[in-house]
């Protein structure tokens, strides 16, 4: 690796020294940044961490490797500890109804007497299907529960996935997407060729201990600069850097990577004037630990691990660490692990340790009955409350994935791992991949000047077509006002009431102390399309240039934690921003197959007719377009920017406005689940609807009505007519000078003709058509054209008819079609999304 | 039959020289309302470009192809065929001019090949 010297000047701070941080550091270092690493710690490792045990020393929490964990595998050998692996054979188990299965190999799996025959057969369907997900993100829209009672049948998900699942997420698991499990199970599967080989684990000798003096060594020698018992403060923005404070002490860098879960990084940025660096809307709920140690004179767990799932027992399973590890690594005793992991506020965390003992030891010896008081030398209970992300429905859209362009505060944590469970090898990849990913940045923010992005807008106006919607109208506004709040934005919401018969109206009026709001109303219910003509064109008119409009359903469907991802997009240099069903990682929760198929059906239906250049989602109704827009569009148009009351009016929309700006779509999960008033689909009406809309906006953009085009001026016209004219008498000149030839005329024949009058003339024409065809088409849009160039197919057919040829009618029906076809050419050539024009 | 082939290479041609001039014109630039009220400046001012003189040469022999087409075949029968160009030319701008094509443009040159062979099975 060569280091540049721009990139030897630059300074980074990394904060959080546990496997993420040291890795970044001397990832980082080893590309010529300089380096600091801060841990509030008196030693490295984080949740990795080793401990004190009475007199032994072992890793706080307990940890393996994988023989398929090679990212972790290659960075153990990178610093050196490559000798130091010990690999033995463990296994696993599950308890189940007062008894342990076995659960190592495929063969057990087959004989597991928990569950019926034909419920092994569906466990076999379950794996396969797990297999065979392709996208596992897409998965992220429902629960495991649901997944997998559905693939695999309730008893198995009791019996198998749930307490796999609690053993991570404990009470949390029924809330949980199914990505972590299947990710789990592919791992398995793919990792293990020999499906009848047991459980083949390791761990480093000597420890995570042995780790992290290895890797504290091994920054020293990269020359990143080590701040253990250094816990950081605040961080404030200096210049295009950012200050670091820790206690007394402050440091200036180039940037810094946080570590840390987003809720302590957004605590660490707290004092950051204007927005905060670190986005406002991620959110990762985290499971937190508790974990009983014990030391036994003997060895009274036979597992590495023990899955327990039992009422009355609050530990999610047993890990009997000296079956991985060897007994002299922890000073000749029986080493055993009592993790739970329950939420920060569950009284667990809080109760007092031998309370925790208590509990913990009155259900193994249940459970154990050979276990007694006198078989354990020593219990400690060790605790940490940010452990194990809660990946929830739409979780990948909670956790943003690092971003090194835009801002110098970025934050890099074990929320991001996505598509798969939680382990150290992922942590060293994902490590490195911000690496790599922070020198790309930099490279290109060299070449980009990040003065390109756009200002932020003064005002952000939410524009809310409400028809009885009294329920979801007040949640939904706070909503939006925490948002906007959380983002540091300047925001005005516009209620349109659309004739509501409840008391809609009366709750938006009581928010109007505590929110900016503006009620206008509906005498009648006009329709979706209605409201929100009212709501733009009065938020278009109370618009600066620079302000933004985003219109949403009020009905919960939509999360205004949505709206920062299209505020962030706008920045970009959009001019209209959709938040699409149809983009990678978009989720409908909630929503029918068949209604999801009729909605992009119509989207494709629709954008085949009238594409607008990079949008999918032609009728999501929630959306942010740029203020001045909207204005431009009701000057051209005046009333007739929207004229469909209902909800076509969005696909009028954005098809009305396909001339007048960029446009862009950002992923995002409708909470169909939320709608609490039912919708029905009129596919009849429907369909009518967007024939209107299509014929609609043809005729405003064939006549120029939509902007930017060039209107033919009568010269064109002329020329046009000349076209045909010479070109239908140039064909008939030709034909008289050589059709007396007859069907034995050769080269020599013909060439004999060239200097006759007809055919002298008829090349004449032959040669001004073509040439003046060019001229017309630079004067001329296509769609214009190209149907009334096609009209000379017509004339010499009726010329050549004229002169005597029979012309047979499925000749007729050929030209005919010719006709049609370029007619149809010239016009789909101009409703091209207008980006894709030369 | 046999007529079709001096046909198809007649359209060929009248192909390749379209998008020989489009190579060629696009190097006259700034093309005004004014330029073309005098096209015998425009005119001389297009032929110092090779891809035009090219294109225009395509376009003569293309002509005289033409001509021993309309010698042995009907002239409703053989026009028709220049339909093809427009599908020609579609298919050259996507592959060599890289352009982007939308899909009724496509389903318009669909329109068009299918009237071409009802035409062609007209005889």
């Amino acid at each position: 690796m060569t280091a540049e010297g721009r990139q030897a000047t630059r300074r980074i701070a990394v904060v959080g020294g546990g496997l993420m941080g040291v890795v970044l550091a001397s990832e980082l270092a080893e590309r010529g940044y300089g380096v600091v690493l801060y841990e509030a710690a008196d030693r490295l490792g984080g949740l990795s961490t080793y401990d004190t045990f009475g007199d032994l020393q072992w890793d706080r929490f307990y940890h393996c490797v994988l023989p398929t964990d090679v990212d972790l595998l290659a960075w153990l050998r990178e610093i050196g500890l490559g000798d130091k692996l010990r690999w033995s054979q463990t296994s696993t188990g599950v308890y189940i109804d007062g008894r342990a299965y076995p659960l190592d190999t495929a063969v057990d799996f087959a004989r597991f007497s928990a569950l019926t025959l034909t419920e092994r057969a569906r466990l076999a369907w379950t794996l396969l299907r797990c297999m065979f997900v392709r996208d596992i993100r897409s998965l992220e829209g429902t629960t495991a529960e649901e997944w997998f009672v559905r693939v695999g049948g309730e008893r198995a998900y009791r019996r198998i996935w749930l307490p796999l699942l609690r053993a991570k997420f404990g009470e949390a698991a029924d809330r949980v997407s199914p990505v972590f499990l299947v990710a789990k199970v592919k791992r398995m599967l793919t990792a293990r060729g020999d499906v009848s080989g047991a459980e083949n684990l390791g761990y480093v000798s000597g420890g995570y201990r042995a780790v992290w003096e290895r890797a504290l060594a091994m920054l020293a020698e990269r020359g990143v600069d080590v701040r253990l018992s250094t816990p950081v403060e605040q961080l404030i923005p200096v210049g295009a850097g950012v200050s670091i404070r820790s206690g007394k002490a402050s440091d200036e860098f180039d940037r810094a990577i946080l570590t840390v879960p987003f809720e302590a990084a957004r605590e660490l940025c707290a004092g950051w004037p204007g927005r905060s660096p670190v986005s406002s809307v991620a959110r990762v709920e985290y499971m937190g630990l508790v974990c009983l140690v014990l030391s036994l004179k003997r060895e009274v767990f036979p597992n590495y691990v023990m899955n327990i799932a039992d009422p009355g027992f609050p530990f999610t399973g047993v890990i009997g660490m000296t079956n991985l590890v060897d007994r002299s690594e922890v000073g000749g005793h029986s080493l055993a692990y009592i993790p739970a992991y329950v939420p920060a506020t569950d009284p667990l965390m809080a109760a007092a340790d031998d309370v925790v003992f208590e509990r913990a030891f009155a259900g193994l010896s249940r459970i154990y009955p050979d276990l007694t008081r006198d078989d354990i030398d020593g219990w400690w209970v060790r605790r940490a409350e940010v452990v194990q992300p809660v990946q929830g429905i739409g979780y990948s859209h909670d956790a943003p994935q690092p971003d090194f362009a835009c801002s110098p505060v970025t934050v890099v944590n074990n929320g991001q791992l996505l598509e798969t469970d939680l382990n150290n090898s992922r942590v060293v990849a994902h490590a490195r991949q911000a690496a790599e990913q922070l020198q790309r940045d930099e490279a290109a923010a060299c070449e980009v000047a990040p003065a390109a992005a756009r200002p932020e807008p003064p005002v952000v106006r939410f524009v809310l077509p409400a028809h009885n919607q009294a329920a979801a109208i007040a949640p939904l506004i706070e909503r939006i006002a925490e948002t906007m709040r959380g983002d540091g934005r300047d925001f005005l919401v516009i209620v349109v009431d659309d004739g509501s018969t409840d008391d809609t109206a009366e709750r938006v009026r009581a928010l109007a102390s505590s929110v900016p709001l503006t009620l206008m109303s509906h005498e009648h219910a006009l329709g979706i399309g209605a409201a929100t003509r009212t709501g733009l064109r009065a938020a278009a008119e109370a618009s600066g240039p620079d302000d933004v409009i985003v219109t949403m359903e009020a009905d919960l469907t939509h999360d205004p934690r949505f709206a920062v991802r299209l505020l962030d997009q706008y920045r970009q240099g959009y001019d209209i921003v959709i938040a699409s069903r149809f983009r990678h990682g978009s989720l409908e929760i909630g929503v029918s197959r068949l209604r999801r198929l009729l909605t992009r059906g119509a989207s494709l239906f629709y954008g085949t007719l009238v594409p607008v250049e990079g949008v999918r989602d032609y009728s999501s109704a929630y959306r942010l377009y740029r203020a001045s827009v909207i204005s431009e569009a009701f000057e051209l148009l005046g009333d007739e920017f929207i004229t469909e009351d209902g909800f076509e009016c969005m696909v009028e929309i954005i098809g009305k406005l396909r001339r007048l700006g960029r446009c862009s779509e950002v992923p995002f999960v409708l909470h169909y689940e939320h709608k609490r008033t039912a919708t029905q689909m009129h596919i009849l009406s429907t369909f009518a609807a967007y024939v209107r809309v299509v014929s609609n906006v043809w005729r405003l953009d064939l006549f120029g009505r939509l902007g930017e085009r060039v209107r033919p001026t009568k010269a064109a016209y002329g020329a046009l007519a000349g076209t045909i004219v010479l070109a239908v008498l140039g064909q008939a000149l030709l034909k008289t000078g050589v059709g007396g030839l007859g069907p034995s005329a050769d080269v020599s024949s013909v060439a004999a003709t060239l200097f006759t009058l007809p055919v002298m003339a008829g090349v004449a024409c032959y040669g001004m058509s073509a040439l003046l065809w060019l001229a017309v088409l630079t004067q001329m849009n296509l769609s214009v054209a190209y149907p009334m160039g096609a009209a000379s197919y017509v004339i010499v057919l009726l010329v050549a008819k004229a002169m005597g040829e029979s012309v047979p009618p499925l000749r007729w029906l050929g030209v005919v079609a010719i006709v049609i076809g370029i007619a149809l050419a010239g016009v789909g050539f101009e409703l091209r999304a207008p980006e894709d024009r030369r | 039959m046999k007529s079709i082939i001096p046909i198809l290479a007649s359209v060929a041609l009248v192909v390749v020289a379209q998008v020989v001039l489009k190579l060629g014109a696009g190097s006259i630039s700034g093309l005004s309302r004014e330029d073309l009220r005098h096209p015998v400046r425009l005119g001389i001012r297009a032929l110092r470009i090779p891809g035009v003189v090219i294109g225009l040469l395509l376009y003569v022999f293309s002509a005289a192809v033409w001509l021993l087409v309309l010698a042995t075949t009907p002239l409703s029968y053989a026009y028709p065929f220049l339909g093809l160009t427009y599908v020609g030319v579609a298919i050259a701008s996507v592959t060599v001019l890289k352009e982007r094509f939308s899909a009724l443009q496509w389903i318009g040159l669909a329109f068009v090949f299918v009237g071409v062979l009802a035409v062609a099975a007209s005889r």
